[in-house]
């Protein structure tokens, strides 16, 4: 226990020291805006929220006691059709009639949760067939793996340290979104549900992908681990069709499975759903024997990886010395990058990048790269995978109307963005051929993330429009969602090039992912307050969006001027 | 102190270790000579507990993969790596809990100041040299005291000032009854010290050699090595 303690402070502390002697004014900098702006965005939400549940939601007294409201209301319908009318129409949010579907967006949220526990238990035994021993560095396997210190002891220490990261984050992003939960009309221990099903799903998923890799490498039945998964998903298809050929609606068919009451009772992943499903029903009392269930099915595996003994180490040695060798080669100066996998057909290697001179020759390397592996030059993978995603949500959503726009953009939103975080420059930052061009850091950083933009656009664009056809949405709507897209694939890319230029790469693996979800969420934070001052003032959703998606690629823009700062010091 | 039984290690289907036997007596230097890809990192790292394999290993009379046989070894890698956020000292500090040791200061501050590390005491993992980062490792597996000692490649990238530190320490290792087991290329290097050398070759032992035998024969390993390797000495 001393060791491990030992290792994790004094780890811990040489992180924060090397951050702090790399980059002491930065992140002292990023602290203060941190509070700083978290304390005007908390205040602004909280105003944004009041607004909203006063102007759009029912009340408290009509929800809670509908028998008496029913008769309020139905003496007050004889006379007030009119403004009946009047009072339906203002409840129209995002084309999406908050009053009426309150019930249905708990219900949604509830299944929602139970998809995220699925899928996160799915992944974690999917995984712990292949990679359940990745956590390891080559350090450990030299120092640990060779003491005298238990083998289940390093296991237990490295997913600690794992799940420590998870719950934080799990904390950090609800905080960071509590905002946007109560806009939509949730409360405080509906959002505090939500983290819980969040960390406790976190910390599952680690726990299974491990007891999967022990139990599967143990008792050699890797081979059917994967099969009963594709057998699992086959069940859920069938069903699914069959209740969407009983409903004929793509929500209710959703809720019909991923909202059943019976879920709350499946050991594990109907356990920790039912953490949510419970509170969102206000049955507080079922949410807590939920939680404590779930609490103790995570001491029950912990106690299970400690004291199964298997033979892991070769496993975790296996991954630690491909990874450390990866490192080695990339760090000598003639390094030769062996791929596991071929690269795809589709790469044209007889295309050469024609175009650009200085700076703006990442501009078209960025559109040369993506052209490279596209079909015909136009059709990427990525193009493609949107256009049938966005399609066939688009499709079964235009049957649900009231719900669909919101849906449709805030999922387009969330996967660029999500999958915007990658480093457009990693590989000339990591082999300084950035630097190589005499030109400034920012016009360089500029025309790279410009070129990673338009990209995104040209992957982006078939998608929604033929989503756009799909659901009849309304053109002005649809171009907000681009601007918002585009807005967000800069901020994206931006967040990854800091955060690559700021990070140190060996920093301790906790401090890494916690500080990455801070500059990830922080710079979007004054885009809430405008949100919300905008749209109090306006009450107009699309002049809301496109002061915020303007204030999202200035915001980028910025980053990118702090990013080439700081490259420029390297 | 170290046997090694019938031991045999597949990847694949490449046989890198076919029931390989051997034992190293209590107090002796033994050195694993055999060219690339012999098996000698392999049977290495099965001796250190880091693979599954077919056989068995004991050392000190406990099974190689128990907390007793691995608190009698230590183990310096062919490729050394470092935690990157943990000073030269904290290395050490690390080890030290990890083994349980008490009163090693007055070690900590020899090897330090043997292997020239003690003014780079407050530099991270990643910010050493290779060489620095070897030192540090062979550090790691003395400050232990242990029983048995196993040494990949240790002179590989280390300064001439090391390397005669180093082979200073085999014979101070040897004198004081430890057991010691050094992979190498460099037959030179150990010429004076060893014992014991094994010759491996092609994931076989091909012979177990004798340092007495081979004076009586009035051959040198080097000579030995060769004919046996490529079936013919070297001039």
């Amino acid at each position: 226990m001393r060791a491990y303690l030992y290792l994790f402070f004094h780890t811990f502390i040489g992180s924060i020291l090397k951050l702090f002697r790399k980059s002491f004014i930065w992140i002292l900098v990023m602290m203060v805006a941190m509070w700083v702006v978290m304390g005007v965005t908390f205040g602004c939400i909280g105003g944004l929220a009041g607004y909203a549940i006063n102007k759009y939601m029912p009340s408290q007294a009509e929800e809670n006691d509908p028998g008496e409201g029913e008769e309020e209301g139905n003496e007050g319908e004889e006379g007030e059709e009119g403004e009946d009318e009047k009072e339906e129409k203002e409840h129209t949010l995002f084309g999406f009639n908050v009053k009426t579907e309150r019930d249905q967006i708990s219900r949604m949220a509830a299944g929602i949760g139970t998809c995220f526990v699925l899928l996160v238990i799915g992944i974690a035994i999917y995984s712990g067939t292949k990679e359940g021993m990745k956590m390891f560095s080559m350090a450990d396997i030299h120092h640990m793996f060779t003491s005298p210190l238990k083998p289940q002891s390093n296991l237990l220490y490295k997913m600690l340290g794992t799940i420590w990261t998870m719950v934080f984050i799990g904390f950090y992003i609800g905080i960071c979104w509590t905002g946007g939960f109560m806009a939509a009309g949730f409360g405080i221990l509906d959002i505090l549900a939500a983290v819980l099903v969040y960390a406790v799903g976190g910390i599952l998923e680690q726990l299974v992908m491990l007891v999967t890799y022990l139990v599967s490498s143990s008792f050699m039945v890797k081979k059917y681990v994967r099969p009963a998964l594709v057998g699992i998903l086959i069940v859920l298809a069938g069903l699914a069709f069959m209740v969407y050929k009983s409903t004929g609606d793509a929500a209710t068919t959703f809720m019909t499975i991923f909202d059943h009451p019976v879920i709350n009772f499946i050991p594990v992943i109907g356990w920790t759903r039912a953490i949510l499903a419970c509170t969102l029903k206000h049955q507080y009392l079922m949410a807590g024997v939920f939680l404590l269930l779930s609490v103790v099915t995570i001491v029950g595996l912990i106690i299970l990886i400690y004291r199964f003994k298997a033979d892991f180490y070769e496993d975790a040695f296996d991954y630690a010395e491909k990874l450390f060798k990866q490192v080695k080669a990339a760090e000598e100066p003639k390094a030769v990058v062996t791929r596991e996998k071929n690269r795809s057909k589709l790469h044209n290697r007889n295309k050469t990048l024609k175009h650009g001179q200085g700076a703006n020759v990442f501009f078209f390397k960025a559109l040369y790269l993506r052209g490279r592996s596209a079909l015909f030059g136009i059709f990427s993978l990525k193009m493609l995978t949107l256009l049938v995603v966005i399609g066939t949500a688009a499709y079964f959503m235009a049957s649900h109307n009231t719900l669909a726009l919101l849906a449709y953009i805030v999922g387009t939103v969330v996967v660029e963005t999500v999958a915007g975080f990658a480093n457009p420059l990693a590989m000339d930052m990591d082999r300084h051929i950035i630097h190589l061009c005499p030109e400034s850091e920012f016009s360089k950083l500029l025309y790279s993330l410009l070129g990673n933009t338009l990209s995104t656009l040209i992957d982006v664009l078939p998608g929604m429009i033929l989503g756009a056809i799909l659901i009849k949405a309304n053109v002005w709507m649809i171009l907000c969602a681009l601007l918002i897209t585009i807005g967000m694939s800069v901020y994206a890319s931006a967040t990854a090039v800091l955060m690559d230029s700021l990070i140190p790469e060996n920093m301790m693996e906790q401090i890494k992912s916690t500080l990455s979800v801070v500059l990830k969420m922080l710079p979007i934070m004054p885009v809430i307050v405008t949100i919300t001052v905008v749209f109090i003032a306006s009450e107009n959703v699309i002049l809301t969006a496109i002061v915020a998606s303007i204030e999202i690629i200035v915001i980028g823009i910025l980053l990118v001027l702090l990013a080439s700062y700081r490259l420029g010091r390297k | 102190m170290l046997e090694v039984k019938d031991v045999s290690k597949k990847y694949g289907k490449l046989m890198a270790n076919n029931h390989l036997s051997f034992t190293l007596e209590d107090g002796m230097v033994g050195i694993l000579l055999g060219p690339n890809g012999a098996g000698k990192s392999t049977i290495f790292k099965s001796i250190a507990g880091l693979l599954r394999y077919e056989g068995e290993i004991t050392i000190a009379g406990y099974v190689n993969k128990t907390s007793e046989a691995r608190a009698a070894l230590g183990f310096v890698p062919e490729i050394p790596a470092m935690y990157p956020n943990l000073t030269v000292e904290e290395h050490l500090d690390f080890i030290a809990r990890a083994y349980r040791l008490k009163d090693y200061e007055e070690r900590k501050e020899a090897l330090l100041r043997r292997f020239e590390l003690d003014d780079k005491r407050r530099k991270f993992g990643d910010e050493l040299s290779k060489g620095m980062q070897q030192k540090l490792s062979i550090c790691c597996a003395l400050l232990t005291d242990p029983k048995l000692i196993i040494l990949d490649e240790p002179l590989v990238g280390l300064d001439p000032h090391a390397i005669k530190e180093l082979k200073k320490t085999f014979e101070e290792l040897k004198a004081q009854g430890t057991t010691v087991l050094i992979s190498t290329h460099m037959i030179e290097s150990v010429d004076m010290i060893w014992d014991k050398a094994f010759i491996l070759y092609r994931g076989e032992l091909l012979a177990t050699l004798t340092k007495s035998d081979l004076d009586r024969e009035g051959v040198s390993l080097e000579d030995k090595f060769f004919e046996l390797t490529e079936g013919g000495s070297e001039e």
